[in-house]
């Protein structure tokens, strides 16, 4: 009988399976499950090119739809997992319809955390993580538009920089007292949130936001401390979480993702997961991580499909990230641990800098604004765990390839 | 329509055909044997690794210095080498020889 692998998720993570999959000559059937109607596309672009226009959003698309159709992938969009029977080895659709597999890959990534506040349902209010409400979001902004964002994180800082593009009047509310506070260090927070001061966006920190009102369509923000901000269009980016529920009562071992070990395999045979919808083991890194990350979606999907094909490829990759706000390239690898030490090194000829992340003489991670010298060779030290000394990497007149 | 003559990691050759304006990784993502480009064309990844063979590389704008940085950490950085996301086709690229770069 021939051997069928049911890939739920449809993002980077799913398209990764698929591809590696035939690559590795499988020739089983591959059905491909995609909660939304389009072609599957990446989603960096989304809050960058598509936002300031300067891409189709066609172009996101991460094969075309003739790769899927010469390589035997059935294509399966417009349609939600809601169950899973293990035991019987089949998944139901919100439509009601099921599909049988020998192997499961859950690839659903993440879904948004919503505001819980009044008024977060007004119209003029935008999320941003499908290419449908990049179009949207996109339609709304114009020169002189009021854009007010909740949330200095990624998403947020990547729309404030697209929209300052757009010549919008942008305000950024956010409820700690750094942006991007979760992923970035200090020294590399701190040098964004100027360049976005530089670029007139408008910060408010600390700020927790008390309701959103307007009659027909929202109209401001209001915070705790009574402040009230003029808007015509809200953009919401407080977070994601992996994408679970469907998940309930299969016996797949849930904790803040679906657990997988290097190979990604999950506690029941038959059963794989790959990108933000993981929480995952990692050889370089301690305890379990979830990383929402386009490299981790791509590297997990590839030991998926080795899984499958029966080799036992393990999970070595590095992670790495980037982003990209005005003229300002991030990169950063590795993850920093609690209690690391930061060095700062400079980069006089940019303009731009780097934070590396050490403990003792180990470097844990590494962050690069336009300095992309020193994110590469940090990639490969933390890599090999190689010997640093903080002296070493503030100096920025000392060869950093010398320690590899 | 112009023709690209790709070796790939196995040493296979493919004749292929592009469009004016694309990118080459673009164009060399779309095969099994083609290139990863993992971040899409932002020349953060350096997954999209090739050589321009012969006199090639004087028919393209030189590296960027964003380029260059990553370039020059990778274990098969030559003297040929480019980020394909970085390389713009034109009518004047046709007959483009390139071998892509071992994966790191």
């Amino acid at each position: 009988m021939t051997q069928k692998t049911l890939i739920v998720g449809a993002g980077q993570a799913g398209v990764q399976v698929a591809m590696s999959l035939r690559q590795g000559g499988y020739d089983g059937e591959i059905s491909l499950v995609g909660k939304e109607p389009h072609v599957p596309y990446q989603r960096p672009p989304l809050s960058k090119q598509v936002l300031k226009k300067e891409w189709a959003a066609e172009r996101c698309q991460l094969r075309h739809l003739e790769f899927y159709q010469q390589h035997s992938i059935d294509l399966m969009l417009g349609v939600s997992a809601v169950a899973v029977d293990t035991g019987q080895q089949r998944v139901r659709f919100d439509d009601d319809s099921f599909a049988e597999y020998n192997d499961l890959v859950i690839c659903t990534g993440s879904r948004l955390n919503r505001l819980p506040v009044n008024g977060a349902d007004l119209p003029g209010v935008c999320y941003l993580r499908t290419v449908d409400e990049a179009l949207e979001l996109a339609g709304m902004l114009r020169s002189g538009t009021r854009l007010a964002i909740i949330g200095g994180g990624y998403i947020g800082l990547e729309v404030a920089a697209a929209a300052r593009a757009l010549d919008c009047e942008v305000h950024v509310i956010e409820a700690l007292d750094q942006v991007m506070k979760r992923s970035a260090l200090p020294g590399i927070a701190s040098f964004l949130h100027r360049q976005h001061e530089q670029n007139g966006v408008l910060f408010h920190m600390n700020s927790k936001v008390d309701q959103l009102s307007g009659t027909d369509r929202v109209e401001a923000v209001t915070l705790a401390s009574g402040k009230s901000i003029a808007a015509d269009v809200v953009m919401v980016g407080v977070g994601v979480r992996p994408d679970l529920r469907w998940l309930d009562g299969s016996g797949i071992e849930v904790q803040r993702g679906v657990r997988v070990d290097a190979q990604c395999r999950s506690n029941l045979a038959h059963v794989y997961a790959a990108g933000d919808v993981t929480e995952l083991q990692h050889p370089v890194l301690d305890g379990w991580h979830v990383l929402e990350s386009v490299q981790n979606a791509v590297s997990q999907g590839k030991i998926v499909a080795a899984a499958i094909l029966g080799k036992d490829d393990q999970y070595v990759d590095v992670p790495w990230f980037w982003s990209e706000q005005y003229d300002s390239r991030l990169q950063m690898a590795g993850i920093p641990r609690e209690g690391d030490q930061w060095v700062e090194r400079p980069n006089s000829e940019t303009g731009g800098m780097s934070v590396f992340s050490i403990q003792g003489q180990r470097l844990n991670g590494v962050q690069s604004i336009n300095s992309p010298r020193d994110y590469m060779v940090g990639r490969q030290l933390i890599a090999h765990a190689s010997a640093v000394t903080p002296q070493q990497l503030a100096d920025e007149h000392f060869n950093l390839k010398e320690l590899l | 329509m112009i023709t690209i003559n790709v070796t790939d990691r196995d040493n296979q050759t493919h004749k292929i055909e592009a469009h004016p304006n694309d990118r080459l990784m673009e164009v060399l993502r779309e095969f099994d044997w083609g290139v990863s480009a993992i971040c899409g064309g932002m020349c953060s990844c350096a997954t999209c690794h090739v050589f321009l063979e012969g006199d090639w590389a004087e028919q393209f704008p030189q590296r960027e210095m964003d380029e260059e940085e990553l370039l020059e950490f990778l274990d098969y950085f030559k003297p040929n080498s480019r980020l394909s996301c970085q390389l713009e086709l034109l009518d004047k690229h046709d007959g483009l020889t390139v071998t892509l770069a071992p994966e790191e």
